[in-house]
């Protein structure tokens, strides 16, 4: 190619891109969802705890009660070993479940509760949702035990019920789509339920709920769902937007937020956040509880507590802490993890109690302040960016369990 | 600076940088919908890092090299490399959204080119980038975006042929 054509090239690129840029309808910039979306990530980074001593032992009320045990690889846990209102954290590599540190490969991304324990996907990436890589699953249960599950791809979001030992991924075989229902113990697939092969929006796949005998798969412009146990479609009433927990999916209508049922769509619960706030409800494992995800209040001050409902009887109870600073028991109880002090609250009766943990974590570097240039072509029109790089460690960051991930 | 007036000064950035990130990551996607879901996480993965930039100079430069990182990360995902560009699949891509005003064959040229190329295409080509600040911005050597403009370009130098030229491009 002579340097003639490839000016010619050049011009004729420059130009058609300019052109097509130009002539692009820009919707409006939706500032409100940014500013939603970047607090949202904000406060996942923030839920972080600083640097510390490495454990050696848990403490409950004051007095040393065992060492941590390291956890055994490869053995099924005691179904029995991970009672329901045991609050499961993670930080770093290693999952909390009551008196037991289980560690795991990388660094923990999720946790979802099973019948069987606790499902741990993490990755080599710092626990990244995104630009994890393939990332990897393990169940983990109260008595230190733990199974590989093997990997998953990234974006591939497992789903559970906690009243199930089992979990689903959306998963792709040659051209069809399927729901692959897994044993939680063993990996081993159960059932392969055949989903239509439509738009999944953002994602990979479409993310998934598993309630019962029910898959459900949210596409971008319809919800699938299926009875699992012959693989057959079962409509339904109503086509939920959001994850399904329970028999239970969260909506947003103006300033109502609801919790409706996704056999006949009626509303379970019905809540007004507090005037000119900004938030939704977000489900419990099991569907029975909703706390109201406050990220904003209208006066703009700080939120410090959270107001969880029992979605059958509406009756509420007001617990300390902000809701993304709160996990999900896999009863339906809350917990926040402060330092090395473990809070449990009843979402019936708003009570709580309290558990120090010596949580492993690993020096926090100081600091560093980071300088950009950037300039244009030509090396004009330079500007320069400051910031202080002062993110917590991956390692150090608390991953707490019941919270919904789509991919 | 409180945290509103922090929220109120990221705002109007947002604003005044939409409309350039948003054609940006139009040209890497060559979809609407992904090119607004693009746009939108950058800028929201830019809130994060709001309160800590002392210099707003060089702001949308970082908004844009977090787009662009975003937009790998993605690039990497399977379906993305089933969905997206091939020789074959180009002009369904950017057929999504019909602009009269296109000019079909650079376009549908530059969708078939794999992810990564198209990329480096787009940076050097609409965002004016040097080398250097390609490379940066994708992560990779300036040793490895000049290989991969070449390529590209011989590519899109075959998709495209004299004829489809622009007139203001020919000799």
């Amino acid at each position: 190619m002579s340097h003639q054509d490839d000016h010619q090239l050049l011009t004729a690129l420059r130009a058609d891109l300019h052109t097509h840029a130009d002539h692009l309808g820009v919707p409006v910039a939706p500032t409100a969802d940014v500013l939603g979306l970047g607090r949202r990530l904000r406060r996942r980074r923030r839920v972080a705890v600083g640097a510390g001593a490495v454990a050696a032992s848990v403490v409950l009320g004051g007095a040393v009660i065992l060492s941590l045990p390291t956890g055994q690889q490869d053995s099924a846990p005691d179904p029995a070993s991970t009672p329901g209102s045991t609050a499961v954290f993670a930080v770093g590599s290693r999952v909390y479940v009551g008196g037991t540190a289980v560690e795991v490969p990388g660094i923990v991304h999720s946790l979802h509760y099973t019948s069987d324990g606790v499902l741990v996907r993490s990755n080599e990436k710092g626990g990244a949702s995104n630009g994890s890589g393939p990332e990897r699953l393990t169940l983990v249960g109260g008595d230190g035990r733990s199974v590989d599950l093997g990997e998953v791809p990234e974006g591939y979001a497992p789903a559970t019920d906690p009243d199930l030992p089992l979990y689903a991924l959306a998963e792709r075989q040659g051209d069809r789509l399927y729901a692959v229902v897994r044993d939680a113990g063993t990996g081993d697939v159960v059932q392969r339920v055949p989903l239509p092969d439509l738009d999944a929006g953002p994602w990979d796949v479409p993310p998934l709920s598993l309630v019962g005998d029910m898959v459900i798969a949210r596409f971008a412009d319809r919800t699938y769902t299926a009875d699992r146990t012959t693989g057959s479609e079962t409509p339904l009433v109503t086509e939920p937007v959001g994850e399904v927990r329970g028999g239970y999916y969260a909506s947003t209508l103006g300033e109502r937020r609801a919790v409706r049922s996704i056999i006949d769509g009626d509303a379970a619960l019905a809540v007004y956040l507090p005037e000119g706030s900004y938030g939704w409800l977000d489900l419990s494992p099991d569907g029975y509880h909703a706390m109201a995800f406050v990220e904003e209040l209208a006066d703009g001050g700080e939120v410090t507590e959270t107001t969880v409902y029992d979605v059958g009887t509406g009756q509420d109870v007001v617990v300390e802490g902000a809701p993304w600073e709160l996990g999900w028991t896999r009863d339906g109880s809350v917990y926040r993890v402060d330092g090395d002090v473990v809070t449990t609250c009843s979402t019936s009766t708003g009570s709580c109690t309290e558990e120090t943990v010596d949580i492993e974590r690993v020096p926090e570097p100081e600091p560093v302040e980071r300088t950009e240039t950037t300039c244009d072509e030509n090396g004009e029109n330079c500007g320069t960016m400051t910031w202080v790089d002062d993110e917590p460690l991956p390692e150090n960051t608390v991953v707490l369990a019941g919270r919904s991930y789509e991919s | 600076m409180t945290r509103h007036e922090q929220d109120a000064d990221f705002a109007d950035f947002v604003h005044a940088s939409w409309p350039g990130l948003y054609r940006t990551a139009h040209l890497l996607l060559g979809d609407h919908g992904l090119a607004e879901d693009l746009t939108q996480t950058a800028l929201a993965k830019t809130y994060v890092a709001w309160a800590r930039v002392r210099e707003r100079d060089a702001a949308y430069a970082y908004a844009r090299t977090t787009l662009v990182n975003t937009a790998t990360s993605w690039f990497r995902r399977r379906s993305w490399r089933n969905e997206l560009p091939r020789e074959d699949a180009g002009l369904d891509v950017l057929g999504r959204d019909p602009d009269p005003s296109d000019r079909p064959a650079v376009m549908d040229a530059l969708a078939a080119l794999p992810p990564r190329q198209r990329a480096v295409v787009v940076l050097r080509f609409y965002d004016d980038l040097s080398v250097a600040q390609t490379a940066d911005a994708l992560g990779c050597s300036p040793g490895t975006v000049k290989s991969q403009t070449s390529v590209a370009l011989a590519r899109l130098r075959e998709l495209i042929g004299d004829q489809s030229l622009p007139n203001g491009a020919r000799s």
